[in-house]
């Protein structure tokens, strides 16, 4: 999967999972930027990207992530 | 409130971690023991049994360890619906909130078959086997009884064959004397468990409505929304599990007048009967969207009507045995009107239902009913209604002016005895053995108001040969 195919359907989900539909991501974008993004939404955007992507995060990877760009990047080499 | 730990799944020592003193299992399960101790110590302690719901789901997918790293989250989130769930019971049930009652429905719910045409022989119900799952079920309901939960049985079947089970079934575990309110009438259930309510003096908010009927439970549903109305799975073997599962009967307190409670319900109302009215269950049928399908006897149909004449005990007003061949014959007699009629409504398609036999006679000017029955499943929907009004019809477009009909009593048919005179007919004949004529002036029949709407299609005329 290529990152820009990742990215748009990340921005759907962000926004299904916060309950914003004007939510808009860019590769920069981080947890301090996004109302509601804190720790619990954190595990909870986590699971579902997990189930929307078919993928399996290590704690590690889930750790290190610095911004929404890492994420997709991360998305699109699984 | 006071949670308890899941027990761990690193069994350091195999299956000897159990038997080994100190080992981490064997701690964690002492923490456990010593956390329902002191809350039994304490009487405004209540214990959060999140282990009972790990084992449930399995530990094995119990915990999600990435996130209890992380986040220090203690299970997989997909679970913690559920601990929120057990949360919220408890403190209902610390609130005041709990079920006090069970209004069970008898046929197919507590044992397998239909009492009014199977008779006590004939209905499933076992220790072991086919029956077993009505065995395991009553077992749980008798438990619940004897911690104070009052069971009350609302079904429709007429009383004295709806309490024999109770009386000589070898292998029902429920008796009678367990039942407080027994109440086996034809009329809309809503209504009955009303009436239950009233001599219960209890809420309906602590009421549970147990049927395997979906048109029932949703019935129910429409006019009581306070009253629990579970789902019951397809198979009456997941009866027990599915109840349990819903942990309906969570409370705070156990009291030695609990067991005695339902004792003494029932010697009060021993002797109460259950009468009856309607409210607003007009409005209920008017949203079942009924259709309805009356058509002369066809071909394709003559196996399943003949099915319904064999084995229609209940609403069969002259229990006439025919077979297919008989049942072919009267499709191709010309003098003849044989009709069925099928149902589907919203929830479904409940197939043919109902099966009429008139015969017009040109001479005396009349429009001789000589069999007609109807599947129980159906009954109070404004069926026969709708039904009597279509031969009524049919007795004016033949230029008919009289309707007969006859009543010949079995063992079995008593709730269709006063059938023809709940439209108007009037007796005209009683033979000894019970058997009765009766006879309508097609002018004076008042047509009866039904929610149910022809089936639309391009149909022919339902009268052959005229």
């Amino acid at each position: 999967m290529d990152t820009t195919e990742a990215m748009s359907r990340l921005n759907v989900l962000f926004q299904h999972v916060l309950g914003d539909d004007t939510l808009s991501l860019a590769r920069s974008t981080t947890a301090r930027d996004v109302e509601g993004w804190d720790s619990l939404m954190h595990i909870n955007l986590i699971v579902a990207i997990e189930k929307e992507f078919k993928v399996r995060f290590t704690t590690q990877e889930i750790s290190k992530l610095q911004n929404v760009g890492e994420l997709v990047d991360l998305i699109a080499k699984k | 409130m006071s949670s308890n730990y899941v027990m761990p799944y690193e069994r350091l020592f195999g299956n000897y971690d159990l038997k080994h003193a100190g080992s981490w299992y064997d701690t964690v399960g002492e923490i456990n023991r010593r956390i329902v101790l002191g809350a039994r110590e304490r009487n405004n302690v209540l214990v959060n049994d999140v282990d009972a719901l790990a084992s449930w789901y399995g530990r094995r997918t119990w915990y999600d360890e990435r996130f209890w790293d992380l986040a220090k989250s203690f299970c997989a989130t997909e679970h913690l619906p559920a601990v929120a769930q057990n949360i919220t019971d408890i403190s209902l049930a610390a609130r005041g909130q709990t079920v006090k009652c069970i209004v069970l429905d008898l046929d197919n719910t507590l044992w397998g078959g239909v009492i009014g045409d199977d008779g006590v022989d004939g209905i499933r119900l076992s220790a072991h086997g086919d029956g077993e799952a009505f065995h395991r079920f009553q077992s749980f309901l008798l438990g619940l009884k004897k911690r104070g939960i009052l069971l009350c049985v609302c079904s429709k079947n007429e009383h004295a064959a709806a309490i024999k089970p109770f009386e000589e079934h070898p292998d029902m575990v429920l008796r009678k004397e367990d039942i407080t309110i027994f109440v086996a009438n034809w009329e809309n259930k809503a209504e009955n468990i009303k009436r239950i309510r009233e001599s219960l003096e209890i809420g309906y908010d602590s009421m549970v409505f147990l049927d395997d009927n979906p048109f029932e439970r949703n019935s129910v549903r429409g006019i009581l929304p306070d009253v629990i109305v579970p789902e019951l799975p397809e198979d009456p073997a997941d009866y027990t599990r599915a109840l349990s599962e819903l942990n309906l009967f969570e409370t705070t307190a156990v009291s030695a007048e609990d067991s005695a409670r339902a004792d003494l319900y029932r010697a009060e109302f021993e002797r109460r009967s259950v009468a009856s009215t309607f409210s607003n269950f007009d409005e209920y049928l008017a949203s079942l969207d009924m259709r309805i399908d009356v058509e002369r006897f066809e071909p394709s149909r003559l196996g399943r009507i003949s099915q319904l004449l064999q084995r229609s005990n209940q609403f069969n007003l002259t229990t006439h045995r025919y077979n297919e061949g008989e049942c072919e014959a009267m499709m191709r007699d010309a003098g003849c009107i044989p009709l069925y009629g099928s149902l589907r409504d919203r929830f479904g398609d409940h197939g043919l239902i109902s099966v009429i036999v008139a015969r017009p006679d040109s001479f005396k000017s009349t429009l001789e009913i000589t069999d007609w029955l109807m599947s129980c499943r159906v009954l109070a929907r404004g069926v026969e209604e709708y039904l009597m009004n279509h031969v009524v019809q049919e007795a004016m477009r033949l230029n008919l002016e009289v309707v007969t009909g006859s009543y010949i009593p079995t063992a079995k048919n008593a709730m269709v005895k006063e059938f023809f005179a709940r439209f108007g007919f009037e007796k005209s004949e009683e033979r000894s053995g019970g058997s009765t004529r009766w006879r309508l002036r097609v002018a004076d029949y008042q047509f009866r108001k039904t929610f149910i709407q022809l089936e639309e299609k391009q149909s022919t005329s339902l009268a052959g040969g005229h």
